[in-house]
């Protein structure tokens, strides 16, 4: 439970970090999706009912954030974070190769997940094609450094998931 | 064997909760979108952890924004002029510093005659951050409830309308621009004394929409707010006519507006805070007037 905690305290930094770069002048289009490589860390290293909904919340985060809907992003990252945790045992995300095309296509489905679901209550541009590409590009760069640094500081030393660190903290 | 089970079990699971979770977010979506105020609430929250944050980013980006330039650079200058360069560069650093506290004056000066001018009452905010996900066109300033910002509120600057005030936390309030997709002014051409809704389109420009063919609005014409919303004041300034197209099988014509404000470089924003009264005579508002269109183009 202290891990999703601190997950959840990451995510919020992440949204305020996001909402800083954007303040100093850097284009919507060139902002990295850093509570998304969360959500991607979450996936292949925390992989239970917890993490999922640890990933909803930062999703939920985001989507108070904006102050306009509340869903689609927390839907988004949901799913990336599925996805995330079905390929978990097949990818090596050690990688930073592999961790950058994961990082591009997580962001690109995360923010074609976005749009699907505000779909009905917003218009979409061609602007909102080059945001796409540009924010995938910029997380896939900065992915590989992320994900370094959190496993480096969040390795866990026993229980690979949330939820059995939750049952065993229980049990204790 | 008993592992991978248990491995497999837990990733079903997880896909079986991602695919329950993605159906809340559906509805959710659905239900926010008609019922804002569920919005609010968690933005309120959030506003209240991020707003102090936000404000010291602010404080830290006004106070040293020049700090890089200032003394950075002077690492790897010759003894012999180090001294007389830190002098130099501590003169340009206060002259930086003066000519942004002029710039600042000059600003608030414009607001401060700008209400005078307009007969607005309102509070003046200074913007400290903006949407963290890029897709939604708004800006967050450090002013909220206790300051007496409400949700519904127009923001202006002297050079015309910036939006409108969708979330207030305690501190901090949350506002859409009207680049935004889902913004909407009830807005009227000043020469043609044409009416439309201007409504965002995602880029820097917006778009006049319901202006019927009949009617002949030029490039180069001003549009202004026309009152009959209930949120903006009649009279600001949107912006200007940058094109007009007239082609296409509807019955409506597209009309490009260039806002007056650049979203960009918002600092201080003046809140409303005296709601217009929309005007008996000023004709049937522009809501019924697009419903009826519609049901005339079905």
């Amino acid at each position: 439970m202290t891990r999703a905690l601190l997950f959840c305290v990451l995510g919020l930094a992440a949204v305020l970090i996001q909402g800083v770069l954007l303040r100093f002048g850097l284009p919507d289009a060139l902002l990295p999706q850093l509570v998304l490589i969360i959500v991607i860390y979450l996936g292949f290293n925390e992989i239970s009912v917890l993490g999922t909904f640890v990933a909803f919340v930062l999703g939920l985060f985001l989507d108070f954030s904006s102050a306009l809907l509340l869903g689609p992003w927390a839907g988004a990252f949901v799913t990336v974070y599925g996805a995330m945790a079905v390929l978990s045992s097949r990818l090596f995300i050690e990688s930073p190769l592999v961790a950058a095309v994961i990082a591009l296509l997580a962001s690109v489905g995360a923010n074609v997940i976005y749009m699907l679901l505000g779909y009905e209550y917003r218009t979409l541009a061609w602007e909102d094609l080059s945001r796409i590409i540009g924010q995938a590009l910029c997380t896939a760069i900065l992915a590989p450094v992320v994900l370094g640094v959190l496993a480096r500081r969040l390795k866990r030393r026993t229980s690979p998931t949330l939820g059995r660190s939750f049952a065993a903290s229980v049990a204790s | 064997m008993v592992g991978m089970s248990e491995g497999i079990s837990a990733r079903a699971r997880v896909a079986i909760t991602s695919f329950s979770l993605l159906c809340m977010s559906l509805f959710l979506t659905a239900y926010s979108a008609k019922h804002p105020a569920l919005v609010s609430v968690g933005s309120v929250l959030v506003s209240e952890i991020v707003t102090p944050f936000q404000s010291f980013s602010e404080f830290l980006s006004r106070s040293g924004s020049s700090l890089w330039e200032r003394y950075v650079y002077l690492v790897g200058v010759s003894e012999e002029n180090e001294d007389l360069l830190v002098r130099l560069r501590k003169v340009e650093g206060e002259l930086a510093l003066l000519s942004e506290f002029r710039t600042e004056n000059e600003r608030l000066r414009a607001l401060l005659n700008f209400v005078s001018e307009s007969g607005l009452e309102g509070v003046v905010g200074r913007v400290i951050g903006s949407d963290p996900s890029g897709w939604v066109k708004g800006v967050m300033i450090d002013k909220g409830s206790s300051s007496g910002v409400a949700v519904g509120m127009a923001a202006v600057v002297s050079r015309g309308v910036v939006g409108q005030v969708v979330a207030t936390s305690l501190s901090s309030s949350r506002i859409l621009l009207i680049a935004d997709h889902a913004s909407g002014v009830d807005a009227i051409v000043q020469g043609s004394r044409v009416r439309g809704v201007v409504e965002g389109s995602g880029s820097q420009l917006c778009e006049l929409r319901y202006v019927t063919r009949d009617y002949q609005v030029k490039a180069g014409e001003v549009v202004l707010t026309s009152g009959m919303d209930g949120v903006y004041p009649k009279g600001l300034l949107i912006g200007t006519v940058s094109a007009v197209q007239t082609g296409g099988a509807t019955l409506f014509q597209t009309v490009e507006v260039k806002p007056a404000v650049d979203f960009s470089r918002l600092e201080e924003v003046l809140i409303v805070t005296a709601k217009p009264e929309v005007s008996a005579e000023a004709g049937e508002p522009l809501s019924s007037v697009v419903k009826r269109l519609r049901q005339k183009e079905e």
